[in-house]
C-alpha cells in the first residue's frame, strides 16, 4: 500500500471534520430561527461518521484499513425550547414560541473538536507529503 | 558470495524495515481520520521482535498473502488497544501523533542508509567519490 493511500485516508478526515464545522456553523447561524421551509423551529443537526473500506483490497492490509465518511446528517429529536413571548408573530395559540434546541456552548466545544481533528489530519498529510518526498531522495 | 549477492543482503533488511514503517504511516493515517468514527478500533503493524519479546508468537500465514519476503508475512495489522471510550472508540490522538513522529524519524533514517549503501555501491563501482 502506497503513500498515495494514506493521504486518501488522511484526505477523507479532513472532509468529514469540515463538514463537521459547517454543521455546528448551521447550528449556531440558526440557534434562534423559528421558521424553517419545513416548518417549525430549527432542528439541531449532528454529523455521524462511519469507517468504509480505504480503496480496492489488494493485500489483507488492505482489507483491514479505513477511511472516513458522513454517512448521515442526523436532526436532533430533543423537543424545542418554548419561551413565553405573546408578542412574536409565530406565538402559539397559548403564547409560546417555539425556539431551536441549540445550545451554543455545546455547539463550541464541539466545534473545538472538529477544528483540533482536522489539525490532526492535517499534520498527518504533511508527515506523508514528507516522506514521499523523502523517498525519492534515496 | 557474489557482490550481487553482498549487496543484497545489506540492503534486505532497511528495505523491509521501509516497508513496514510505510505500512505503519498507514495505519496511523487510518487511526487519526477515524478518531471520532463511533465503534472504530485503531490498528498498527505489529513488529516480529515487540511480539517475540512479549512471549507470543503469530499463527502461521500462507507464505504468499503478502507477496513479500517471509519477514514481511510475519508482519500484521493488529488493534493497538486503547482505551474504550462511550462512543466504541478507542484512538487516542495525542499517541499517534508521537507514533507518527517517531515512525518519520524512523523511516528518514532508514532512507538515509539505503542511499548510503547505493552511493558506496557507486563509489566502489567508478572508483570515485560521490557527494
Amino acid at each position: 500500500m502506497s503513500f498515495f493511500r494514506a493521504m486518501d485516508v488522511s484526505a477523507s478526515g479532513l472532509t468529514a471534520q469540515r463538514f463537521r464545522m459547517e454543521t455546528v456553523a448551521s447550528n449556531l447561524a440558526n440557534a434562534s430561527t423559528t421558521r424553517t421551509p419545513e416548518g417549525g423551529a430549527y432542528r439541531r443537526r449532528d454529523v455521524v461518521f462511519e469507517a468504509i473500506s480505504a480503496g480496492p483490497v489488494r493485500t489483507p492490509f488492505d482489507a483491514v484499513l479505513r477511511q472516513v465518511r458522513v454517512a448521515a446528517v442526523a436532526i436532533d429529536p430533543s423537543p424545542p425550547q418554548l419561551r413565553y413571548e405573546p408578542a412574536h408573530p409565530d406565538a402559539d395559540p397559548q403564547g409560546y414560541v417555539a425556539y431551536p434546541n441549540v445550545e451554543p456552548v455545546a455547539e463550541m466545544v464541539n466545534l473545538l473538536g472538529a477544528a483540533r481533528a482536522y489539525e490532526a489530519n492535517l499534520t498527518v498529510m504533511e508527515a506523508t507529503k514528507s516522506l514521499m518526498l523523502r523517498a525519492l531522495e534515496i | 558470495m557474489g557482490l550481487l549477492e553482498s549487496v543484497n543482503r545489506s540492503i534486505q533488511p532497511l528495505v523491509e524495515g521501509l516497508d513496514r514503517r510505510q505500512r505503519r504511516h498507514s495505519a496511523i493515517s487510518a487511526n487519526v481520520a477515524n478518531a471520532d468514527t463511533p465503534g472504530y478500533r485503531g490498528v498498527d503493524v505489529s513488529f516480529p521482535g515487540a511480539l517475540a519479546r512479549a512471549g507470543l508468537s503469530l499463527a502461521a500465514t500462507h507464505s504468499r498473502h503478502l507477496g513479500g519476503s517471509r519477514q514481511a508475512a510475519r508482519d500484521q495489522l493488529v488493534l493497538s488497544g486503547g482505551e474504550l471510550r462511550r462512543d466504541g472508540n478507542d484512538v487516542d490522538v495525542d499517541r499517534e501523533m508521537v507514533k507518527l513522529a517517531r515512525n518519520q524519524i524512523e523511516y528518514q533514517f532508514l532512507s538515509r542508509s539505503l542511499g548510503g549503501r547505493f552511493r558506496k555501491l557507486k563509489e566502489a563501482i567508478t572508483g570515485r567519490a560521490t557527494a
